[in-house]
């Protein structure tokens, strides 16, 4: 391609502005679709297999263990089934690791509510700003990026918990937790999830709660039944819905704490050793299931990807309808630029020069198009990527 | 530079689904003639020198410029010599619409593949003085009269200095004066570089000029 047939093909791109607009937009949108798709699913790869890798080992009860992965390590999805706390204890009397227990129940403004214990910041390498500080007490919460830019949160605020069992006539509150950090952009779920101690999720899962003392003799009107060392009380006895100094002490849990339910039981390993004993340990008990996280993400993609190649196939015939049109399109504009071809003719083009002025300005609106649609599919990624990490 | 002799014998051209051909038993120009080439609708005026520009290549005969003989060219060659011995005026102009009169007149070059040189972008200033449009040159072809248009044709013809000048009706789309104007310019051009110069035309006033007509007699044998 010479200088001067770059130059012809250019102003007569110019001239035609219209056409030559609307058949780089065609060709952009066309493409959008299938580079935007693409290069989300790398970043999603990419994000998701960095967590399984940081994340190799976890428990959780018998069933589908992509849910276990979706729940534990993702923050997402109903959970139906726990386990119980004193796997977490056995796992830390073992010695092989250290064991972080997962509570993923409640929400808050429709964000995850994620129970755990400190060793959670220490695993995923958190680093709060001086001033804050993972929440050890009741009632307190370290908030993901996402969740404070969208929430207006900072350190010092209140958000109270989201009412699932609006209808339990045994009464179901939110509980008012106090902001003690804002977590800084991970790029992780973290970001977009309310972190508070393993105790507060029970409570607000209802495991446990806080009221006023009550008086069986005084207060019997509230008493449905009472034992010499039990009573029970109505759903008239209002539970503190804020922790403070005064009721702090009122807050108790029913039953054993080593039944107290957990999602998911992550295992941070001391080293492979420790890993695989406590992995064979685990796998030994019926009541519990192991997932090498890595593994059970790669066979989750693997669907993802059997689902994409029929976006591909879908993406691959509008592309072939689009070269299509754009032939028939050249065809027309050839008949309607046939005075010019004429005269090109006529004065001495050489043999092929048309056809390859028309290939150079195809191919000039095929390259803008192509160009903008990896813009705005850069466009689209970028948004999405400075956004939440989305997943089903 | 010289003006190429041109003739033509024995001609026959005979366009697809025409049952008719286009006849020419001889025709001799010398070189630095100027001819005028008249005849009735059909005759084959066009054709004729469609044949002579190697546009057209002719069923049989003999058409010779210079010391080529066009017939016997293939069409890359025909092109080629095209492009750099002949000057093509056209009724209707024909300049590309999408560049301005610079750079239509710059065609000759760029279908050459390369950029004027800075010799002849000299040449086009004077040139365009003296065909009175170097002021439209940055102009869109949409944006000049009839007569501008025309001026800007026969600038373009005369860009790479032709020794055989063909013009096809270029007085057909203008008035009297204008057309007048036009061929003055064709002939002042022409003189100057001592090219031949070869006009179909159907207009019998603006005869005066020419050396010479030649008349064609009609296509029916």
């Amino acid at each position: 391609m010479s200088g001067p047939m770059l130059r012809l093909a250019l102003r007569s791109l110019a001239h035609h502005k219209v056409r030559t607009v609307v058949l780089a937009l065609c060709i952009a949108l066309v493409g959008v679709l299938p580079a935007a798709v693409d290069g989300l699913l790398d970043l999603y790869r990419a994000r998701l297999e960095a967590r399984a890798v940081s994340t190799p080992l976890v428990v959780g009860a018998p069933g589908s263990r992509s849910d276990l992965l979706i729940h534990a390590l993702y923050y997402r999805g109903v959970v139906e089934r726990t386990i119980e706390m004193k796997v977490a204890m056995e796992a830390g009397e073992s010695g092989y690791g250290v064991p972080i227990p997962i509570h993923l129940e409640g929400s808050v403004n429709q964000y995850p509510l994620v129970g755990t214990t400190p060793d959670y910041q220490e695993f995923r390498g958190i680093l709060l700003p001086s001033g804050q500080h993972w929440p050890q007490r009741l009632a307190e919460a370290a908030v993901g990026t996402g969740v404070a830019k969208a929430l207006d949160l900072s350190v010092g605020d209140s958000i109270a918990t989201d009412v699932h069992k609006l209808h339990d006539l045994a009464g179901s509150y939110p509980l008012l937790l106090k902001v003690t950090a804002v977590i800084p952009a991970t790029g992780t779920p973290d970001d977009d999830a309310v972190f508070v101690s393993l105790h507060t999720s029970w409570v607000v899962t209802g495991e446990g709660h806080g009221h006023l003392e009550i008086d069986p003799e005084k207060d019997f009107h509230l008493v449905l039944e009472s034992k010499s060392n039990h009573v029970t009380a109505s759903a008239a006895v209002v539970e503190a819905v804020e922790v403070t100094a005064e009721n702090e002490d009122s807050f108790h849990f029913h039953g054993d704490p080593d039944q107290l339910p957990i999602t998911a039981l992550i295992i941070h390993a001391k080293d492979e050793k420790g890993r695989t004993i406590l992995r064979s340990r685990f796998r030994r008990q019926q009541d519990l299931q192991t997932i090498d996280s890595e593994v059970e993400l790669r066979e989750l993609l693997t669907v993802v990807m059997r689902a994409k190649a029929i976006l591909d196939a879908n993406s691959m015939l509008v592309m072939v309808a689009t070269t299509l049109l754009l032939g028939l399109i050249v065809t027309l504009d050839v008949k309607v630029r046939e005075r010019e071809v004429k005269t090109l003719e006529r004065i001495g083009a050489p043999r092929g020069f048309v056809a390859r002025l028309l290939f150079t300005e195809v191919a000039i609106v095929v390259l803008c198009g192509g160009f903008l649609s990896h813009l705005l599919a850069i466009a689209a990624i970028r948004f999405v990527a400075d956004g939440p990490l989305l997943l089903p | 530079m010289t003006g190429s002799p041109v003739s033509v014998s024995d001609l026959v051209h005979c366009h697809p689904g025409q049952q008719h051909p286009i006849r020419v038993d001889k025709i001799a120009i010398e070189a630095g003639e100027k001819v005028a080439i008249m005849g009735p609708s059909g005759c084959g005026k066009t054709t004729l020198l469609s044949c002579i520009a190697g546009i057209l290549c002719p069923s049989s005969g003999e058409v010779q410029v210079g010391e080529i003989r066009i017939d016997q060219l293939s069409d890359a060659k025909r092109r080629k010599f095209r492009r750099e011995h002949i000057g093509l005026v056209f009724q209707e102009f024909e300049l590309l619409e999408h560049i301005d009169v610079r750079e239509n007149c710059y065609l000759p070059m760029w279908l050459d593949g390369r950029e004027p040189t800075a010799e002849e972008q000299s040449k086009l200033l004077e040139r365009s003085r003296r065909c009175g449009i170097e002021d439209l040159l940055h102009r869109k072809p949409r944006a000049l009269s009839q007569g501008e248009r025309q001026r800007a044709a026969v600038c373009r013809a005369l860009m790479t200095s032709p020794s055989l000048i063909l013009a096809d009706e270029p007085t057909g789309s203008l008035d009297g004066k204008s057309g007048r104007a036009v061929l003055e310019l064709l002939f002042e051009e022409a003189d100057l570089t001592a090219a031949t110069v070869i006009v179909v035309t159907h207009d019998s006033s603006i005869l005066a000029g020419f050396d010479r007509v030649e008349s064609l007699t009609g296509s029916a044998s």
